[in-house]
């Protein structure tokens, strides 16, 4: 399940970034990845919502850390 | 402890560095002769006319062609931006190296005794510290500066941007052994490029601006004339031709010249005024108000040097 | 009391020796002591307002954290209210006793009608943040009144910031740290910092003074330099006031973040944005802007867009409620739409270069643009604003018919040899100062401390700093 998570979350990461080759690890943070800044983010975020058909609060939205955090509150989402 | 004692070292480098560029650049600005002070207290220059004032003489009086006139030998020693206490200041240290001249023709109008038109450039007596009369003008004049001028170089840093350049130039001098300044009588001619300067003809004078008159300038004019006692020089005041439009703009114009009326009468020396001439009608004769162009200065000069072996001398 | 001032460094020592001689309980108190002299000593209407704005706000955070999720929205609002409008009161009047914008200089600068309230716009933002920390929970609320205080007034940090976290400041307070390590790393700080101020910035101000306040009549490249001019001065000023916070608070052992990040070398105005002013760019971001399009996120693009546009408004009316401080915004916020719209086809179009080429393209284009938003920053109004940028942008007159006369004379204020000299040098300093910057700040940034190159930039203040007529720093006013 969480692996299969991260392939989509991987995909949705490249087709924002254009970039075919980004590899995710969980401890990836904005820092690692080229082009993810505030401007960015909720346009992840945004699209992770419509792929995974959720909802992210503000809260859950400013508390991600990492990519490992994002991966885990999805699969916490579609489990419920 | 290591620390402390590298800290301690690094304070005394410091010190010591700042001591040493203190004594280059005091010895450096001495040796340009492009700098008034310096070189009037290095060259023996012995004239017999001094001429001493704020930008209008430098610009204006030749002494080449006033000595065709009068026959004696002057020197212009008159400097840009300088007010009364600048003007004592070179006069001071000219006659700490030089014979006493004969005459001294001071150049004085009503925007000599209002602090709102020139400065004390203290900078120009960074490296004279030390005489005492020097020592006292400068702390009267510019106590921020005195204040900090007995720490080690800040007597030069304070000012760098005017001392700088002048260091430099003293290095070129001392090394290609230059002995004269680049303007040897200290008559420094006004570009042919000055053309009347519109601008400057309504901004110096804001419409119906009145004289302020200082008791500080004053007083530096009493101590020149005290000097020129005591030395027993013949000291003349005069005023070169304003451009005559401008002086409505002045309105108390004419108290002004009634107290240098005044006190001129009162310590029995001579004022000459030529604040209106021929020359004085034509806009195209000046650059500002009060500096001639020039063409017109030199015919002023004329004027002037004939007046003087007249009347005066 | 300015950082480039002996008053300042004597008041610096003299708690950093008092504080080693302390015993550890007598710290804080005496680091508050210290501060409430450094913010006195510019008037005592400071001093009074810092402590009652901070006192209020802590004791509307108390009140929050300990009210339950429907009570605490009262005294959210209320401070948030209040914090707001202590804030708009302080602007108006500046702007009214100001007119549009400050003049830039020493020289014009009088603020004798106006009570000038010291660090009043950053210590207000850091204000607001707490409060909203604690009303999402995001904080841990055991803070003292007196610690409350003590980060609010620390004076390093008082005039411009940097904007930081009550929480990222206090956790500090008791870690051990090495005294030795801290003062050989604060005193680079404060040293490089002093440079920057003395040597680059004031020697430039001059320059940008007379080229945007006093001479009408430009052509287009003088007024196109004399705005580069404008662009080095305000990073040297501001960037060498942050080196002297950050460098001041590291000796009395207390880390802060980093406020720029090298941002001339910017490839794009948003990469821009993360290295100039980074906390009050990060603070606009966490509570103006994420707020924003996380409400927006439905409307697409064109809802980060909007977000970005109101951020930068709110940024604008922070400097200033005048036309040319939002003019100024709009500008950025107009640079970061179209960049973000033109993303992929700039990403295409970029393949056909190198990347360094890329790079070196993405830099001067940049610093062109960052550059024209200045004009609005620093002209005194929309008129001058608009008429520099016309002369700019007036090509039949851009190169100056005389390069003596028209060109050195004006940018040197002067054409004689000694203006030249000092414009010449001003150039070198500040153009090899850019070039080493990468390697300089790391140099002066690692542990050791490098007595010879911190000998070398010491001197160099002594023989080029400006110490008469001493500029103001530029950040003080906002």
């Amino acid at each position: 399940m969480q692996e299969q998570i991260k392939q989509e979350v991987q995909a949705i990461f490249r087709k924002v970034f254009l970039n075919p080759e980004i590899i995710l690890l969980d401890k990836n943070t904005a820092d690692d990845i080229d082009g993810w800044d505030s401007l960015t983010h909720l346009e992840l975020i945004t699209e992770m919502e419509t792929h995974f058909n959720l909802h992210f609060t503000f809260d859950e939205v400013m508390s991600f850390e990492n990519v490992g955090q994002m991966i885990y509150c999805i699969s916490k989402k579609l489990v419920k | 402890m290591r620390l402390t004692k590298r800290f301690l070292f690094a304070i005394l480098f410091l010190l010591i560095s700042l001591k040493g560029l203190e004594l280059l650049y005091g010895f450096f600005l001495l040796e340009n002769r492009n700098i008034k002070s310096a070189y009037v207290s290095k060259e023996k220059i012995n004239a017999e006319v001094l001429i001493l004032g704020p930008c209008v003489p430098v610009w204006m009086i030749s002494p080449t062609i006033l000595d065709k006139h009068t026959g004696l030998k002057s020197f212009n020693l008159a400097q840009s931006h300088s007010d009364l206490a600048d003007n004592f200041l070179h006069l001071h240290l000219y006659l700490k190296n030089n014979l006493p001249p004969k005459y001294l023709l001071l150049y004085i109008s009503p925007e000599s005794f209002d602090i709102r038109y020139n400065e004390f450039n203290t900078y120009r007596f960074a490296s004279f510290l030390g005489d005492t009369v020097v020592n006292d003008i400068i702390k009267k004049q510019d106590p921020e500066y005195y204040k900090w001028s007995g720490f080690p170089f800040m007597a030069y840093a304070y000012y760098s941007n005017k001392i700088n350049f002048n260091v430099l130039q003293g290095v070129k001098h001392f090394a290609s052994g230059k002995n004269k300044a680049y303007f040897e009588d200290g008559f420094e001619p006004p570009f042919e490029i000055w053309k009347s300067d519109s601008q400057a003809f309504t901004e110096s004078y804001p419409k119906n601006q009145n004289f302020i008159w200082s008791s500080n300038r004053e007083g530096y004019l009493n101590k020149i004339i005290q000097i020129c006692k005591t030395f027993n020089i013949k000291l003349i005041l005069f005023e070169s031709p304003i451009y005559s439009q401008s002086a409505k703009f002045q309105p108390n114009r004419s108290v002004f010249i009634n107290r240098i009326k005044e006190i001129s009468n009162y310590n029995k020396i001579e004022y000459l005024n030529f604040d209106t001439m021929l020359i004085s009608n034509d806009k195209d004769n000046f650059k500002t108000t009060i500096n001639l162009n020039k063409k017109a200065s030199e015919e002023f000069t004329e004027t002037f040097g004939k007046y003087l072996k007249k009347h005066a001398f | 009391m300015e950082f480039n001032t002996i008053s300042y460094l004597i008041l610096l020592f003299s708690i950093l020796v008092l504080k080693v001689l302390l015993p550890e309980k007598f710290k804080i108190p005496l680091l508050i002591f210290g501060s409430f002299v450094f913010i006195a000593s510019k008037n005592i209407e400071s001093l009074i307002v810092l402590i009652c704005l901070s006192t209020l706000n802590y004791f509307l955070a108390k009140n929050i954290a300990f009210s339950n999720s429907k009570k605490k929205v009262i005294p959210f609002y209320l401070g948030i209210l209040f914090n707001l409008s202590a804030l708009f009161l302080f602007k108006y009047f500046e702007q009214n006793t100001q007119g549009l914008s400050f003049s830039f200089t020493a020289i014009n600068f009088e603020s004798s009608s106006f009570i000038f309230l010291i660090g009043l716009s950053f210590y207000t933002l850091q204000n607001i943040a707490y409060l909203i920390e604690v009303y999402h929970n995001r904080t841990t609320n055991n803070i003292s009144w007196i610690n409350y205080i003590f980060y609010s007034s620390f004076f390093p940090k008082i005039v411009s910031g940097p904007i930081i976290l009550p929480q990222e400041f206090l956790t500090q307070i008791h870690k051990e740290r090495s005294l030795s390590s801290d003062i050989k790393t604060g005193a680079q700080r404060l040293i490089i910092g002093l440079f920057k101020k003395m040597v680059i910035a004031d020697r430039l101000a001059p320059y940008v003074h007379y080229n945007f306040d006093l001479s009408d009549t430009n052509n287009g490249l003088t007024a196109l330099v004399a705005l580069y001019f404008f662009t080095f001065q305000l990073y040297f000023d501001f960037s060498g006031y942050t080196d002297m916070a950050i460098g001041s608070a590291k000796m009395l052992g207390i880390d802060i973040k980093e406020n720029f990040q090298f941002p001339l070398r910017a490839a794009s105005v948003t990469d821009f944005w993360r290295r100039w002013h980074i906390s009050l760019t990060s603070w606009l971001t966490k509570y103006v802007f994420y707020p924003l399009s996380y409400h927006l996120r439905n409307l697409k693009i064109t809802g980060t867009l909007l977000a970005i546009t109101v951020t930068f408004i709110i940024s604008g009316l922070w400097h200033g409620l005048g036309f040319n401080f939002l003019l100024y915004a709009l500008c950025h916020a107009l640079y970061l739409c179209i960049e973000l719209i033109t993303k992929k086809s700039r990403a295409r179009f970029s393949n056909y270069f190198s990347s360094s080429l890329n790079k070196l393209i993405g830099i001067i284009i940049t610093f062109n643009l960052i550059s024209l938003s200045f004009i609005f920053f620093r002209a005194k109004s929309l008129d001058k604003s608009f008429s520099f940028l016309n002369s700019i942008f007036s090509f039949n007159n851009f190169l100056p018919s005389n390069w003596l006369n028209d060109f050195v004379s004006k940018l040197a204020i002067g054409g004689d040899l000694e203006s030249q000299f000092n414009l010449y040098i001003t150039l070198a300093l500040t153009i090899l100062f850019l070039i080493f910057e990468k390697k300089i700040v790391n140099a002066f940034l690692t542990e050791r401390f490098k007595w010879r190159y911190a000998m070398i930039f010491i001197l160099m203040i002594f023989l080029f700093g400006i110490f008469k007529s001493r500029e103001q720093f530029i950040y003080i006013q906002f």
